[in-house]
């Protein structure tokens, strides 16, 4: 799936999150949204899976169009927030459920690769637990469970290593996002561990106040960097020296 | 109609737990993960216990009364409580359910969302079907009812159950800011008061209701479909069916309402506003004033940190005389905790401003409504006194934002818990806040039981002397409502433990003596017996907050739970 933003425009009153950002990014990559608090990193996930509107400017997918109505594409993408979103007083095999099911993801093959999923994030033994008696590394392993299975061609998550998962989840979770990198899907998530994006990205986008000051691939900004082996730490520093 | 897929999710489940029977690790993990406590779901139990209540009232009211109509008129103010639920219910279902965050992200149309909430408000309403085929059913039985006509009275029901439901859409649709959630309670605490006084209070109220059933059949529009109930035990009453007639209106009104909401129910963006600077010492500009919001530089901000302005505590609003008095009544601790369950200031005086608005126009009601007859008259005068007696316990318990519930890791915690916050310290501020209201309350109550004593044709001093009582006893019931409401942010009923065990046991005995001495005070006719038992079920309350609190300073709990829908 070929994504592109084209001038996207995003404010609250009088606050600009996003300020004409265009991007354009082609299948099979893991791009790792950076920037300070306040950036604009959770509103460009928000814009991209279509939770918000941007003001000016739009997303396009496949050179299509994309707004909330576009079911057909919304069904092409899966996002994961902060904090995941589940159904609370159901099981964690009734949230994968329903989750495939609305993404029309639970044909065959699907019941082993869940289970498969199950006990590579040590979830098994808690498959039939409602969500809401879980910690919120379990809750969101669930969610990521879902999101993996359900394969969708964008993969949205917002603070994947900031969610509460053990080194093993977040371990199974790089295993399983790098695989499926290499079959074409597309991962967009944002951090503040700039080690981990680092090493667990292909290309970065490093936004400030709305707007993007950095979008290349690690290879190239570290040809670009002084520094070699920081390179995300020296943008992160000139960002702020600027900004003073 | 389903989000998932019953099949996908049994042959997942049977991979599953093959899987996990095979690892003996897998299974001892399994099987400690199901050792954890469960919430218990009793609330079935619960419901059918209520649904033969009811059926036991509509069969003493038939037998007390002998009249089919007064105990339909008791079916229709039932169905008017239900009314309040259901519309709550559906509210909450559409707007406020746990599901619609997950659903807003995942790729489902509006329309499929509404209409799974709905399905999940109709399952959620099943109940009320079972109570009106049970009261009904009673009262067919009470009738010697023939075979058709059992058959009938299941229509009856399902007809008077679908009303409920439709009205509860067109509220929601067209009165969506009337306080539901407080005409239920309100109204479930009329049925207590009618249950635990079923000896002295409920045969007054039954001679009321059989005065006024077939003005009530005929104005209530929750009584509409029951009322022509009656000519299947052979009343001649033909023109009830014309109450059909705008019950069938409702009914094909519900596809509009629901489209209505439909409308309406889309997802809305969140849209914070960017907040303006809120400098210390400073007036707040509010954002109808157009202005556009406050950004102070950096080294403002700076001045304001190393001049140490911003620790100086900020003026807190104190509107009117009762806040005054409460304020200068607090100690210091006090005052902080005053800033922390209401930060937008003290409400007191205008709260009771307004009931006392409602209290003078009841009598001034009640006084005409005497021009038009003795029921309109005890109709107005039990309306106003219902009214001002929810408004009161709502002046009364305004715990503003102490046990807001909060979203932790899976569990609730109530706000006060995450500050450092002692129960002692919170109790002794809500008690000394509902000392400050007690004045109010019982010149409220005391012209309330002076205006029922002229109605009654009774000696005013007794009913005023019987409203200085009710004011008391509503102070009272302070002590209990703390420690439920401290109850509310905890686990302390939901698990099967001794401790738990003997605090529902505590609560129950002296929560039924709270009730049974303070009905007692308020009809035992001796003086001073009266005041002993009024004085008696005061302490019983206070005696019921102190056994709490030593369960709570024990640590005989914890203080969360698990979250509701």
């Amino acid at each position: 799936m070929n994504i592109e933003l084209r001038g996207v425009t995003k404010s609250y009153r009088s606050i600009h999150a996003l300020d004409h950002v265009s991007l354009l990014a082609e299948p099979g990559q893991i791009i790792s949204l950076l920037g300070p608090n306040g950036a604009g990193k959770t509103t460009l996930i928000r814009c991209l899976a279509g939770i918000a509107r941007a003001d000016k400017g739009g997303v396009y997918y496949d050179e299509q169009e994309f707004h909330r109505d576009r079911m057909d594409l919304r069904r092409r993408l899966h996002l994961l927030p902060d904090f995941p979103h589940l159904f609370w007083d159901q099981s964690i095999l009734r949230n994968i459920s329903i989750i495939l099911h609305l993404f029309d993801a639970d044909g065959d093959g699907t019941k082993e690769r869940v289970l498969a999923l199950l006990q590579d994030f040590d979830l098994l033994p808690l498959a039939l637990r409602p969500v809401q008696s879980l910690s919120r590394g379990q809750a969101y392993k669930a969610a990521l469970v879902a999101m993996i299975a359900a394969d969708r061609e964008l993969w949205l998550l917002d603070e994947p290593f900031a969610s509460g998962m053990d080194p093993h989840g977040i371990d199974a979770f790089k295993r399983h996002a790098r695989t499926a990198a290499k079959r074409g899907r597309t991962i967009i998530y944002s951090t503040q561990i700039l080690d981990v994006a680092e090493r667990f990205s292909d290309r970065v986008c490093l936004i400030h106040q709305g707007e993007v000051r950095a979008y290349d691939t690690l290879t190239r900004l570290r040809e670009q960097a002084a520094d070699k082996d920081n390179v995300l730490e020296e943008m992160f520093r000139q960002l702020r020296e600027s900004g003073q | 109609m389903k989000f998932h897929s019953p099949q996908f999710e049994r042959g997942l489940k049977r991979l599953v737990k093959s899987t996990i029977r095979r690892s003996p690790g897998l299974k001892h993990e399994h099987r400690r993960a199901k050792r954890y406590r469960r919430n218990l779901n009793l609330t079935w139990l619960w419901r059918l216990a209520l649904s033969c209540l009811l059926g036991f009232t509509v069969w003493t009211v038939q037998m007390q009364t002998g009249h089919l109509a007064t105990a339909l008129a008791g079916v229709g103010i039932y169905l008017l409580a239900g009314l309040c639920f259901q519309t709550q219910s559906l509210w909450a279902k559409l707007y406020g359910s746990l599901d619609l965050p997950a659903l807003t992200i995942l790729p489902v149309e509006k329309a499929n969302i509404f209409h799974w909430q709905l399905q999940k408000f109709l399952r959620g309403s099943i109940f009320l079907l079972v109570d009106l085929l049970v009261m009904l059913g009673i009262l067919a039985w009470l009738n010697d009812f023939s075979i058709w006509k059992w058959g009938a009275m299941v229509l009856f029901a399902g007809v008077a159950w679908f009303n409920v439901l439709a009205l509860a859409a067109y509220s929601v649709w067209r009165l969506p800011r009337w306080a539901f959630q407080t005409l239920a309670g309100g109204l479930v605490v009329l049925g207590l008061v009618l249950f635990f006084g079923r000896t002295s209070i409920a045969p007054l109220a039954l001679h009321l209701l059989d005065g006024c059933a077939p003005e009530l059949n005929l104005f209530m529009p929750t009584a509409w479909p029951v009322a022509p109930f009656e000519l299947l035990a052979q009343s001649q009453h033909w023109w009830l069916l014309f109450l059909w007639l705008p019950v069938f209106l409702i009914f094909g009104n519900v596809k509009l309402c629901l489209h209505r909401i439909l409308d309406g129910f889309i997802y809305r963006e969140v849209e914070v506003p960017p907040a303006m600077d809120l400098v210390p010492g400073e007036d707040t500009v509010t954002e109808s004033s157009g202005e556009p919001p406050k950004q102070r530089g950096p080294t403002e901000v700076e001045d304001i940190v190393s001049s140490g302005s911003f620790l100086v505590r900020p003026g807190y609003p104190l509107r009117r005389l009762p806040e005054q008095w409460l304020w200068q009544w607090l100690n210091g601790r006090e005052h902080s905790l005053a800033e922390f369950v209401h930060p937008s200031g003290l409400a007191i005086g205008a709260a009771w401003k307004k009931l006392f608005i409602v209290v003078a126009a009841t009598t001034l009601l009640v006084l005409l409504a005497g021009r038009v007859g003795s029921v309109t008259q005890f109709a107005t005068l039990g309306l106003g006194a219902f009214v001002v007696f929810c408004m009161a316990l709502a002046n009364i318990v305004n715990h503003g934002r102490a046990f807001t519930p909060m979203w932790c890791g899976g569990v609730t915690v109530p706000l006060y818990a995450g500050y450092g916050i002692g129960f002692k310290e919170l109790a002794g501020f809500f008690f000394k806040y509902a000392l400050v209201q007690l004045p109010f309350l019982v010149v409220a109550f005391l012209v309330l039981g002076g205006v029922s004593a002229w109605c009654l044709g009774m000696p005013i001093s007794l009913g005023v002397v019987f409203g200085i009582k009710v004011a008391f006893l509503m102070f009272a019931s302070r002590f209990i409502l703390v420690a439920f409401a401290f109850s509310s942010g905890t686990n302390d009923s939901s698990r099967f433990h001794i401790s738990s065990v003997l605090l529902m046991a505590f609560v129950v005995v002296f929560g039924i003596a709270f009730l049974g001495l303070g009905a007692a005070s308020l009809f035992v006719p001796m003086p001073a017996a009266s005041f002993m038992l009024l004085g008696a079920s005061i302490l019983d309350a206070w005696l019921l907050f102190w056994i709490y609190g030593w369960f709570y300073r024990f640590c005989r709990f914890d203080l969360m739970a698990l979250p509701r829908q």
